[in-house]
């Protein structure tokens, strides 16, 4: 347990400690700000896009479409091609850690990556909310709060998808553009053929909206985060598969 | 007394033919073994199958009588390694990549990481981004965080490879250091064969995936006049050098 904990502990100061994530960071927090002012601005023009009470979940739309999938695709580069193509994965096999252990530690530090970018984000489109003097009460924040969570849930499951395909590059830019193209293509999909929605993580990026619904059925609120979980676990047992048969 | 490492038929063939075949190999504690062969030869495949970067297409590994395979974590607890080239996350200074390392043993704290990167002579750039770093400094890197957990075993490929002349003299005297004061074990697989002959009480020469020959170093030399010499004539009856060599 202490040489995973150690291993995991790395594996995030080494995504912290790159230039990119935290430029990333600085734009997760910008970019909402800018949003609201300009829509505020826009208001006497356009009214119906102030910044209401539900900016937060306006918000959470493009957070969860695209901003997380982009981090997720940049950090899953950095944890895995990126680290074969500079031959510092050696660095991390070297250790007292089991192969099992080091595919764990860096998946879960970029799970650890997506939750703090949803609480950040969460946090800057509240405090959005506050200077634009729409602050939500407390039963419609904690919906907010409860589609911020379920939001995690789904992108943890695209997160395992793009683990799993990581294990085929060795070069991050090469996955970078693939995990882009086939994230547009898994998108694009469900309006070709209705049943790809179904089958599709990339399908349930608002999922989140389900648990705001009063009238969603509880089966099926479960059905779906069943297959969200298998989703995660079926793509995370393939990318280890992958994982431990690479030879550095 | 038991063998800290042991391989049993280890093998490894690559499509272009070359790797190791039948690779058994035995090191006891206070052993300082060296690794001879020309390039391609297959010293860093046996490296990389004793660490469990590369997988054995048979045969087996154990490290302080753990399976390799089976018990990578508790094998690998008391070894410490620099294989191949020493590459580095570039954006970390080193100061914090030895950090990170003294993350995964327990009681190494921040004097033990000092004393480390005083030891290989990184002191005054310790604070500087890693990519700074010639290849001698990343080199001197890569053996401060093999050795600052002080394993009781150390497998290092190349170790002088871009060392200045200082950094080579560093080299021998802190291997000498550690293995007379704290009984460390050495696998050093290097050119450097005057380094081998001054450090190493044992060698294995490896020639096109076979370790042809092994033997004390004290004993080899009763009966030539260098561990260079003997190198060459075992090079020469192997058909890798011509006789004029």
């Amino acid at each position: 347990m202490h040489s995973w904990k150690a291993g995991y502990m790395g594996e995030l100061l080494l995504l912290w400690y790159r230039r990119k994530i935290a430029v990333f960071g600085i734009f997760s927090v910008v970019v909402p700000i800018l949003l609201a002012a300009s829509f505020h601005a826009l208001q006497p023009i356009l009214g119906f896009m102030a910044v209401s009470q539900s900016f937060p979940l306006t918000m959470l739309g493009i957070y969860t479409s695209v901003w997380i999938p982009l981090f997720i695709f940049m950090a899953a580069a950095d944890l895995f091609p990126q680290e074969v193509a500079s031959r510092t994965l050696k660095l991390a096999l070297l250790r007292p850690n089991s192969r099992f252990q080091v595919y764990g530690a860096k998946t879960a530090a970029l799970a650890t990556g997506i939750a703090a970018l949803l609480v950040l984000l969460g946090i800057v489109s509240l405090a959005c909310n506050l200077f634009a003097g729409t602050l939500a009460g407390f039963a419609e924040t904690a919906a907010i709060v409860k589609a911020y969570i379920a939001s995690f849930v789904s992108m943890l499951a695209l997160a395992a998808v793009f683990v799993f395909t990581a294990q085929f590059f060795k070069s991050s830019s090469g996955f970078m553009a693939f995990s882009i193209v086939l994230y547009a293509a898994a998108k694009i999909a469900p309006f070709l053929s209705s049943a790809v929605a179904a089958f599709s993580p990339a399908s349930y990026t608002d999922w989140y909206k389900l648990w705001l619904s009063q009238t969603v059925s509880a089966g099926k609120l479960t059905t779906a985060f069943l297959f969200l979980a298998s989703c995660s676990l079926l793509f995370f047992s393939l990318g280890y598969y992958k994982f431990v048969r690479k030879e550095v | 007394m038991k063998p800290i490492l042991e391989t049993v038929q280890l093998t490894k063939m690559y499509r272009n033919d070359r790797g190791i075949r039948d690779f058994h190999v035995q090191l006891y504690p206070g052993d300082v073994y060296g690794l001879l062969g020309p390039n391609g030869a297959g010293k860093t495949t046996f490296l990389k199958l004793i660490t469990g970067l590369i997988r054995p297409d048979k045969g087996t590994v154990a490290l302080f009588g753990a399976s390799i395979a089976e018990q990578f974590e508790q094998g690998m607890r008391h070894v410490g390694c620099m294989i191949e080239s020493a590459d580095f996350h570039d954006f970390l200074t080193a100061r914090q990549y030895l950090q990170l390392v003294a993350r995964y043993y327990p009681g190494i704290g921040n004097s033990r990481i000092e004393e480390a990167l005083d030891v290989v002579g990184l002191a005054k750039a310790k604070s500087d981004k890693i990519k700074h770093y010639s290849t001698g400094m990343k080199q001197k890197l890569a053996l401060a965080a093999a050795i600052m957990p002080e394993p009781k075993l150390a497998i290092l490929d190349e170790p002088t490879n871009g060392l200045d002349i200082e950094g080579t003299v560093m080299f021998r005297k802190l291997i000498k250091r550690l293995s007379e004061q704290k009984g460390m074990s050495f696998i050093i697989s290097s050119h450097m064969i005057h380094e081998l002959e001054q450090l190493c009480n044992r060698v294995g020469i490896v020639v096109r995936g076979r370790l042809i020959k092994e033997g004390c170093v004290s004993e080899l030399l009763q009966s030539n006049q260098s561990l260079e010499q003997y190198y060459i004539d075992q090079l020469r009856l192997a058909g890798e050098v011509s006789e004029s060599a």
